[in-house]
């Protein structure tokens, strides 16, 4: 007697159904660009790790019925309709997992172009979420809507939020769960960082008509270390409750972050531009 | 000082206490080539007083200054912190006792001190290669830099498996006629794989930051580590066992790849000069672009050094010395100008900083004696060079003892960044460049 066959399930990871019939890498490979990294080994190693079935058919934009239909019916298993209820629980548990809380600092991470090349930013992401203090949010900004980390990171207890700019462009902004008590919910504004070629506004600014802050731009690119620090700190010393300083530097001032924090200034750190950092600092409310 | 931290940097205590016993081992080394000046002059590099001095400068000086120089940068260079803080400190407190028992043991030919110190030295090197290697596992920006670093520590682990075999060798022998051979492979390993490297990577980061040489094509830095990576083992190889394949020897291939890789560093080096922003050159930089100099010295005697092979002890001992002390060492005291006094000013300043008027870091120190102590180490340098060259024991002994003072007044004034309180001079300037956005 032939012994009964599992079907795939919405929870599997593809790990496990890649393990089971080599042929359903290429069945989700088909399914959408995103998915056809999974053709590429090393990022197929990271990926199917973390990746359920739900999770992969929302990252290519199809019910988690109808993939699930196709997989298994690559291997002769029939399912009847209604079966797949599991699927939709799985898919659904990837929304947004709450708004995102205010926080004192952005760390930018863009992987986009990492992944137009055929990179594996997993690490990268990783490192950053470890490097993560209590009051920042980790900003990331990637061609597709990265389901695979939320659940990973969620186990980590980290919360996202997530913003669809374009078909292949979306930020999601993870932040640690346990802040959500005792900050505000941030005002839609927050979410657009990158809309205006400009680092993100704080939550703050835009409480206080942020858009309307005046900027004060230091440039200590042609200035010999200490004196970036020195010339900020000092210009921080008269800067108004209303205005945000901007310096432009030629690198990210590591020396410069935990006295601004210190001192209750809130600041972002734009890093999207070729040897320039710019620096956002404001006064805390 | 424990305040002074950044984000992801460790406490001032680890680099500090590394800074503070490298300065202890330079002045120990420098009182020591004193001792060995007329050994040095009779060209016996082979003598256990000569190998306890060499490692006084080289684990004690250069690799410990390394090590202290790496829990501070990495953070800054990688933007990664060290993995763990502690393991940092296991490290710092065996490697520092270890390097002064193993020291002591071969000068002094004292089985027991030697083994110690082996043993202690392997264990700090060990948790300061994991803890690194560790800690650039989770480095996002795998630059240059990442790859110096990476390079470096292999090498040192290296370097230290062949010191081991060497140090074993003197009470078992098992080496014979091959114990020359084998020294000349661990000691070009360390001071090009390890020493090198290292202040290639470091450089990188460093000497643009110092000089405000934004602009300099950079591409110098990869080709130099691509020369000194992929040389340095076959110089080892070949040095080791003096391969012949047909008409050229392996050292050969090893040392052009290897000059090759020095010449691009130093390209690198003169165009972040050339390029620079900041016109005059601080006490520190003066000491790096003299080291420079040195270094390229050492690179043109070495073929010499090949031809003549070991028959010609004193041009080897003079090779090595100028290498050590002109190329590396002054290098690392210019670095040390430029990054102690920081750490230093950042401790004692950091509360009042832009809210009162606070001194220059340059005002920490005398530049008057920083550079009557380039001078004296210069002289001290280029004299014993030519003293061991032409075999003068009072010359030799002179020029030792100049560079002794050069590194006193030198360890002075580090002693005064650290301790001092007095300072004169102290003005305020303006803020640069502030203007209002475009509407």
């Amino acid at each position: 007697m032939k012994p009964p066959v599992n079907p795939i399930k919405a929870s599997d990871k593809l790990q496990s159904l890649f393990e089971r019939d080599e042929r359903l890498i290429d069945v989700m490979a088909t399914q959408s660009p995103q998915l056809a990294k999974l053709r590429n080994s090393p990022i197929r190693h990271i990926m199917a790790r973390v990746t359920t079935v739900a999770q992969a058919a929302r990252l290519c934009n199809m019910s988690t019925d109808s993939l699930l239909r196709q997989l298994n019916g690559v291997l002769g298993i029939a399912i009847p309709p209604g079966d797949t209820s599991e699927s939709n629980e799985v898919s659904d548990h990837a929304e947004d997992s709450s708004q995102l809380p205010s926080f004192t600092s952005a760390v930018e991470l863009d992987v986009r172009e990492a992944l137009s090349k055929g990179g594996e930013p997993f690490s990268r992401i990783m490192a950053a979420i470890a490097a993560l203090g209590d009051d920042q949010v980790l900003h990331l900004r990637a061609p597709f809507e990265p389901v695979p980390l939320f659940s990973v990171l969620e186990k980590r207890g980290f919360g996202h939020s997530v913003e669809q700019h374009a078909a292949d462009d979306w930020s999601v902004w993870f932040f640690r769960q346990n802040t959500l008590s005792t900050h505000e919910p941030v005002p839609a504004q927050i979410q657009t960082p990158h809309s205006t070629n400009v680092p993100a506004k704080p939550s703050d600014d835009v409480a206080d008509g942020g858009d309307a802050r005046t900027e004060v731009w230091l440039d200590v690119r042609d200035l010999e270390p200490p004196e970036p620090l020195v010339r900020t700190l000092e210009a921080l010393e008269s800067l108004s409750a209303d205005a945000v300083l901007v310096q432009v530097n030629m690198r990210v001032p590591q020396f410069l972050l935990p006295i601004l924090s210190e001192r209750g200034f809130h600041f972002t750190i734009d890093e999207s531009r070729v040897n320039e950092v710019h620096v956002r600092i404001w006064r805390n409310a | 000082m424990a305040g002074l931290t950044m984000q992801g940097t460790p406490s001032l205590r680890l680099p500090g206490e590394h800074f503070a016993a490298a300065l202890v081992f330079l002045s120990v080394g420098a009182i020591g080539l004193i001792w060995i000046a007329p050994e040095l002059s009779a060209g016996l590099y082979l003598s256990p007083h000569v190998a306890g001095v060499t490692h006084c400068f080289t684990l004690g000086w250069l690799s410990m200054t390394i090590f202290g120089a790496l829990y501070q940068l990495l953070p800054v260079a990688l933007g990664v912190s060290i993995r763990s803080e502690r393991a940092g400190h296991v490290s710092f407190w065996t490697f520092a006792p270890g390097v002064a028992l193993f020291a002591s043991g071969v000068a002094f030919s004292s089985l027991m001190l030697r083994y110690t110190g082996i043993a202690l030295i392997s264990v700090g090197v060990l948790c300061l290669v994991i803890n690194v290697g560790l800690s650039l596992r989770r480095a996002v920006k795998r630059d240059v830099v990442w790859a110096a670093i990476t390079i470096a520590l292999s090498f040192l682990t290296l370097t230290l498996v062949l010191g081991a075999l060497l140090a074993e060798n003197l009470h078992a022998g098992f080496l014979g006629n091959s114990r020359v051979q084998v020294l000349a492979a661990h000691l070009h390993i360390a001071l090009l794989g390890w020493v090198l490297v290292m202040i290639v990577g470091i450089s990188h980061r460093l000497l643009p930051m110092f000089l405000l040489a934004h602009n300099a094509d950079t591409r110098w830095t990869r080709r130099a580590l691509t020369g000194l990576a992929v040389g340095v083992p076959v110089l080892g190889c070949g040095l080791a066992v003096n391969h012949r394949i047909p008409y050229v020897t392996l050292p050969w291939i090893g040392l052009l790849l290897v000059e090759g890789g020095i010449a691009c560093f130093l390209i690198q080096a003169v165009l972040f000069f050339k390029t620079r922003k900041r016109p005059r050159l601080d006490a520190g930089l003066r000491h790096a672009a003299t080291a420079l100099i040195f270094l390229a010295a050492t690179a043109a005697l070495a073929p010499l050094v090949l031809i003549s092979g070991v028959e010609h002890r004193n041009l080897d001992t003079a090779y090595v010395l100028l290498g050590v002390l002109g190329g590396l060492t002054l290098y690392v005291i210019g670095q040390f100008y430029k990054v102690v006094p920081f750490l230093a000013w950042m401790a004692r300043f950091r509360d009042d900083m832009g809210k009162k008027r606070v001194p220059t870091v340059a005002q920490l120190y005398s530049s008057r004696i920083a550079h009557t102590d380039l001078a004296l180490l210069v002289v001290g340098i280029i004299g014993i060079t030519i003293a061991v060259m032409t075999g003068i024991e009072p010359l030799a002994r002179f020029a030792a003892i100049l560079f002794a003072i050069g590194v006193a007044l030198f360890a002075s004034q580090i002693i005064r960044v650290a301790f001092g309180t007095s300072l004169a001079g102290v003005t305020a300037t303006p803020i640069p460049t502030i203007s209002r956005s475009p509407a």
